[in-house]
Order: C-alpha cells, then structure tokens, then sequence
C-alpha cells in the first residue's frame, strides 16, 4: 500500500497547530514569571481597561511572531507554497482573537494560582471551533479557491474576533480586584 | 419556592408521561430512510432545548452574580449549568442513535456535531476551573467569568456557525427541519407537550439541585 502524501490540508492544520500551542506555553510562561508584588503595583497604577489593552498588544506582537516562525516550519520542511498577503491578513485577525481570549485566560489561570495544565484546558474548546474554521480557510486560500467562498470564511473569522475582544474586555474588568 | 416547585414537578411528570406514550403510538408521517427514526424528535430535540433554557437561566444567575456578588446566586448558576449538561449528554446520545439508523454511522465529523461535542467540552472545563480552586469567593468569580465567555461560544459555535456552512443537520446547511413533513400538524401535539415537559422537568431537576447545595453548604 502506498503512503498517503500529506495534502495542503494537513499542512494548514500543522501551521495553526504550532502556532496555538506556541502561543499557550507563552502565556503560562508569562504570567508566572511575574514578581508577587508587581501585580500590586499594576493593581494600584493602572486600570483594569488599560491593563487589559497593554496585554492584548503585547499578545498580538507576539503572535505575530510566532506566526511567522510556524512558517519557517513550512520552509524547513520543504513546503513550497508562498506565504501570501491573504494568509497574513488571515494570521492578523487570528492574531486579534488568540490575543483576546489569552488575556482574559491568562489572568483567570493566574488568580486561581493552579498548575501549568489549566490554562491549556480552559483555551482549547474555546479554540477548536475557531481552528477548524482557520485550518478550512487557510487551505482554500493555499489551493487559490475563489475569493467569494474566502471572503465568506474571512467575514466569519472577522465575526469572531469582533465577539471574542468586546466579551474579553468587558469580562475583564470582573476579573480586576475584589 | 417550594410550592411552585411541587407544581412543576407534577405538571411537567404528567406531561412526561402523555409524551412518553403518545410518542411510540401516536401515527407519524411515513417517509423513506426515516421511518419509525422520525420519533426521534419528540425525545432528542426537546432534549436540546431544554438544555438551551437551563444554560440561559445559568447564564443570568451568572451575571447576575457578577453584578451583585451574592453566593447564593453562584449556587443557582451552577446548578442550573450541571442539569444543563446531562441533558446535553442525553441529547448528543439521543442523537447518536438517530445518526446510526438513518446516516449510517454514530458519529460524523459535521459542523453541528462537533459544535455540540465542544460545548460540552467547555462547560467540562468550567467545571474542572472550578474543582481547581479552592477559595469559594474566587472559585465564583473566576468560574462566572469563565462560564459567561462559553455561553456566547456555544450559541456561536452550535446555533450561528452551522446554519452558515454545510451540515447533514435537518434545519441546518439548507436541509428541511421535521416540521416540513409534519403536514398535518399531528407531530405537534406530541412535540410541544415534549417540548414544555422536558424544560419544566428540567427546571425542576435545577432548583432541587440548588436547594441540595445550600442544606450541605
């Protein structure tokens, strides 16, 4: 029997896999690390809004880089389709939604002071859907389909991160002090 | 409170009772593939929908929390959000049966199915954030926080999300739901009862719940 070849599908599916996983490790790693007085400082300095802005920025950077090192997985491995501007805008939205929800995720992991693994099981059912959805659109996109069924799965996407960022920051301002 | 609870217990066993029967005798339309499987909606839909009820009364005990930090609240929510989630399972097993009988196989890789399988999932992970903390004060704060983001998910991802794409779904990708076949509205006199029973049985099951929580807090 002859091996499968992987499909572009498949290649889709690797790109956000590594970068969502790559995105959760840094979010444990970034919470704590932090010194036990800082977040007193920030508490007594800062709002709850403007914490919340700082951190989704910070986020948004980061996986933007991150996004663009899950490339050089595609590049190494000899996976020789370009990297276009639909896939960047693409990766920007993502960048909106992975941002959001690991702000808002990060913190709550953070107060419940539990071990590394909550984070990763409180962001992933809320990820999958939006993974599937991103797997599905970056594959139409990677084999050229039509710009009106890429345009659909964008606005979706879009939709997405417009629900995710207004429930995050209103959320969050729960989260902030007793 | 404890009287109303009594009512609902016996109105909504009554109409248990009337549905659970006129379920299996009542006539229904014939049609091909479908068959006998068409029963399937007086004990798989209502299952849902009660389940839809029950987490929207969860989610307002939420906020509701969140906006005037009573506990007794949080104990309201999460027993409305725990009954929720057996008659989710209850209508995902439901569903399995009616999958194997008329598509062919218990579970297929459809935008419908695996919207449900997450949300179960999600309300999973809330549940084990909150069996994570110990500080009851925080465990509710965290936990309704938590539990407002994987209500508006849900209804995205189970409600909005397959009516957009492709879905073996009836009602859902442009296949007709089962009140298409119901010409003469005979169906609905067993669906409704159904429909009203399950939610009221359900709501019924929550508040025993909830009065539980508070003798052995």
């Amino acid at each position: 029997m002859a091996a499968k070849s992987l499909t572009i599908y498949h290649w889709a599916a690797f790109y956000w896999f590594i970068y969502v996983f790559t995105m959760i490790s840094h979010a444990q790693n970034n919470t704590s690390e932090y010194h036990k007085n800082r977040m007193k400082y920030i508490f007594f300095m800062g709002s709850s809004s403007s914490y919340f802005i700082a951190k989704v920025l910070a986020y948004f950077l980061l996986s933007l880089w991150v996004g663009m090192l899950a490339f050089l997985f595609w590049w190494i491995m000899g996976f020789n389709l370009e990297f276009n501007s639909l896939m960047f805008l693409v990766l920007l939205i993502q960048g909106v939604v992975v941002s959001a929800l690991f702000s808002l995720l990060s913190f709550i992991t953070e107060k419940a002071d539990g071990n590394f693994m909550l984070l990763s099981i409180l962001a992933l059912p809320l990820l999958l859907p939006d993974l599937l959805l991103i797997t599905k659109l970056s594959r139409y996109i990677l084999e050229g389909f039509s710009l009106t069924i890429i345009y659909k799965y964008t606005m979706g996407l879009t939709f997405l991160a417009i629900i995710t960022f207004s429930l995050s920051y209103l959320l969050f301002a729960y989260l902030w002090r007793e | 409170m404890g009287r109303t609870n009594q009512l609902l217990a016996v109105f909504s066993f009554g109409l248990l009772v009337y549905t659970i029967y006129f379920g299996f005798i009542s006539s229904v339309p014939a049609r091909h593939i479908l068959n006998e499987s068409i029963r399937n909606l007086y004990f798989h839909v209502p299952m849902w929908f009660t389940m839809f009820v029950l987490l929207s009364f969860g989610l307002y005990y939420a906020l509701l929390f969140l906006i005037k930090k009573e506990y007794t609240l949080d104990a309201k929510a999460i027993a409305f959000n725990e009954t929720a989630m057996v008659f989710g399972v209850l209508g995902l097993l439901t569903g399995m049966l009616w999958a194997k009988y008329t598509w062919g196989s218990w579970w297929v890789s459809d935008p419908k199915l695996n919207g449900s399988a997450i949300t179960l999932l999600m309300y999973g992970a809330y549940f084990l954030l909150r069996s994570s903390i110990r500080d009851e004060r925080l465990k509710a704060r965290l936990s309704n926080v938590y539990v407002v983001f994987c209500y508006v998910m849900w209804i995205v991802f189970l409600i909005v999300l397959p009516r957009m794409t492709d879905s073996l779904h009836p009602g859902n990708g442009g296949n007709p739901g089962f009140n298409s076949y119901d010409l003469d509205h005979s169906m609905r006199l067993v669906f409704y009862p159904a429909v009203i029973g399950w939610i009221c049985f359900g709501l019924w099951i929550s508040n025993v719940r909830f009065k539980l929580s508070q003798t052995y807090a």
